[in-house]
């Protein structure tokens, strides 16, 4: 059969969805990200493109269902594993990649997370057709959707067109996407009209203590926004470069050398122009303005980016496009483990319909 | 649907001296053969009744009025140049200077749009990563590969009509004299498509994935004007 013998080179290079917390370890994230380009797996877009589902760290209880929802989606051969600590790393994908050429041990592991008793750390290794494995655990509401609704006309219209107003979460499984994060965004087309962001399982704002702070030092904060802003934009090799500089301990000529380049960069510098930042510090009112800043100062001895709160970041969303829209929360790159407000009971996006 | 409509529009590109479907309007028919992939694109975003596939299936609306007028132009203007709808004619028109020398700016937009055709490179936003693949982020198995593998047979079916259209199709370049291989216009075809090739592997490096607001007001402040004088200065000198 042709899918058969399609299965090895798909096991040779797996395409790898990572799932991660908002309480993630950044040293955890990193080290799994930087196995995955060593190995040259490329990060899936979608669960449809998926071989492998990596959860990192330990999920919590409305995490877990979002696993479970994604897993549900994923297409055979798919193995779902799970890692937290980062000496596990090369081992657990070792042994994820012997799982999608058909030497699972399905059985002997399973994800329990979501119960939030001992969640099985390195081996856990879930099989290509085990889809036992999420039976256990707590209900998923996630699953119960609600009776159908018409969708409402939209209240903001750009374009006078009278489009649906779409309610609809995005995230916390996409890619580049900050931690744990859910925005319950409302479209106009593919326009947001209005966002609320919400963590998953961090309660409420633990404060302004940690604020603008980055465990992971100033150069490699704003390495690792750029990452995910130039693999937004699809400017491959140079998230691979950004990447590669943030995952060792660059020389500081190397760091002020990719800067210039950045900002040399014509094409970049066009394809991020002409998009507000709305809420951020006052020499950084444009995305541009920002991404200029944030290469700018590689290397150099300035304090490191301020990273505003969800809610902050994600009222900026408002008013823009959706794929500009996720650029611009890349780049302003939120704290999720600072929670966002009261916790919204989570309802399962409004299902619309389109009339076309 | 997108293998089909890339396998239709390589039938009526000479690969070699002779196409597969010698078409009187073959230019015409490629140029529908596009259309029918934007119609897949479409329509594979629309189909699952996701927000972010459907909303990458409407990138394409914007992409191709953006792109689809300079690349009309572009693909005119050899055939204003050559007196012929017929790729074969056209390449046979070529035989002391290639269109690619002769009108570089309708090469280069014709260049951009193969890009554009196949969704590919700075011009995947249908299909773009922050959208989470798009028009293709609900589809697996067997339709996300025909989908993708479509992809590349249609950028690379239109990286091959750059040949007969700018290139001189199979012929030899003019500048060597006699050709050192005769009898192998094949050969010459594949070498040119190659180097085609090569250049949108080097623009996919150069350009970022463009956002369709940025594209669109590119395209209709700079790109078609461009195609126009082209368009203009290639009709002037065929009419003079």
């Amino acid at each position: 059969m042709v899918l058969r013998s399609l299965r090895s080179p798909v096991a040779r290079r797996p395409h790898v969805l990572t799932i991660a917390p908002a309480t993630v370890d950044p040293a955890l994230r990193l080290a799994v990200e930087a196995d995955l380009a060593r190995r040259r797996w490329p990060a899936a877009d979608s669960p449809a493109d998926t071989d492998v589902v990596l959860v990192l760290g330990v999920p919590g209880p409305r995490l877990a269902d979002v696993v479970r929802a994604v897993w549900a989606t994923v297409p055979a051969p798919r193995v779902l594993t799970g890692v937290t600590t980062t000496g596990a790393v090369r081992s657990v994908l070792d042994d994820a990649v012997a799982g999608l050429r058909g030497r699972s041990h399905a059985g002997n592991a399973s994800l329990r997370a979501s119960s939030g008793r001992e969640s099985t750390s390195s081996g856990a290794v879930a099989g290509a057709d085990d889809v036992d494995v999420l039976a256990s655990g707590a209900r998923s509401d996630a699953l119960l959707a609600p009776e159908p609704q018409m969708a409402d006309l939209a209240f903001y219209d750009r374009d006078g067109l009278a489009l649906d107003a779409l309610h609809v979460a995005l995230g916390p499984v996409l890619p580049h996407w900050p931690p744990g994060l859910v925005v319950h965004a409302t479209l106009a087309g593919d326009l947001i009209t209005d966002a609320r962001a919400e963590v998953l399982d961090v309660p409420a704002r633990v404060g302004p203590g940690s604020r603008g702070r980055s465990p992971l030092g100033p150069d490699r904060t704003r390495l690792d926004v750029l990452t995910r802003v130039l693999g937004l934009l699809g400017a491959d090799h140079l998230a691979a470069r950004a990447r590669q500089l943030r995952d060792r301990d660059p020389v500081p000529g190397e760091l002020t050398t990719f800067g210039r380049r950045l900002r040399r960069h014509r094409p970049l510098r066009w394809a991020v122009r002409g998009v507000p930042l709305v809420g951020g510090v006052v020499e950084e009112r444009t995305l541009e303005q920002r991404v200029a800043n944030l290469a700018g100062a590689l290397g150099g001895s300035l304090p490191p980016p301020v990273r505003p709160t969800a809610e902050k970041a994600v009222q900026a969303l408002i008013g823009l496009e959706l794929g500009t829209a996720r650029l611009v929360l890349a780049a302003l790159d939120p704290d999720t483990t600072l929670g966002a407000g009261p916790v919204t009971p989570f309802a399962p996006a409004e299902v619309a319909h389109h009339h076309h | 649907m997108l293998p089909v409509a890339a396998v239709l529009a390589l039938a009526v590109v000479p690969l070699g001296d002779r196409a597969p479907v010698d078409l009187d309007v073959g230019v015409v028919w490629f140029n529908a053969m596009e259309v029918v992939a934007w119609f897949v694109v479409w329509v594979a975003g629309w189909g699952p009744n996701a927000a972010t596939s459907v909303a990458g299936g409407y990138r394409v609306l914007p992409l191709g009025l953006a792109y689809e007028i300079p690349h009309m132009l572009a693909i005119i203007t050899p055939a204003i140049a050559a007196g012929s709808l017929s790729p074969g004619a056209i390449a046979a028109a070529q035989h002391d200077l290639w269109y690619a020398v002769w009108m570089p700016a309708a090469f280069l937009l014709y260049l951009l749009s193969v890009a554009a055709m196949a969704f590919w490179g700075p011009f995947a936003a249908p299909l773009g990563r922050d959208l989470a693949g798009g028009a293709a982020a609900e589809h697996a198995g067997l339709d996300r590969l025909l989908l993708l593998a479509g992809r590349w047979m249609l950028l690379t079916a239109a990286a091959a009509m750059a040949v007969p259209l700018f290139l001189g199709g199979g012929a030899p370049p003019p500048i060597t004299g006699p050709d050192p291989l005769p009898g192998l216009p094949a050969l010459w075809f594949a070498v040119k498509l190659v180097v085609v090739l090569g250049l949108l592997l080097v623009l996919r490096r150069a350009v970022p994935m463009l956002r369709m607001a940025r594209f669109a007001t590119l395209a209709w402040v700079v790109l078609v004007p461009l195609a126009v004088a082209q368009a203009l200065v290639v009709t002037l000198v065929v009419l003079a």
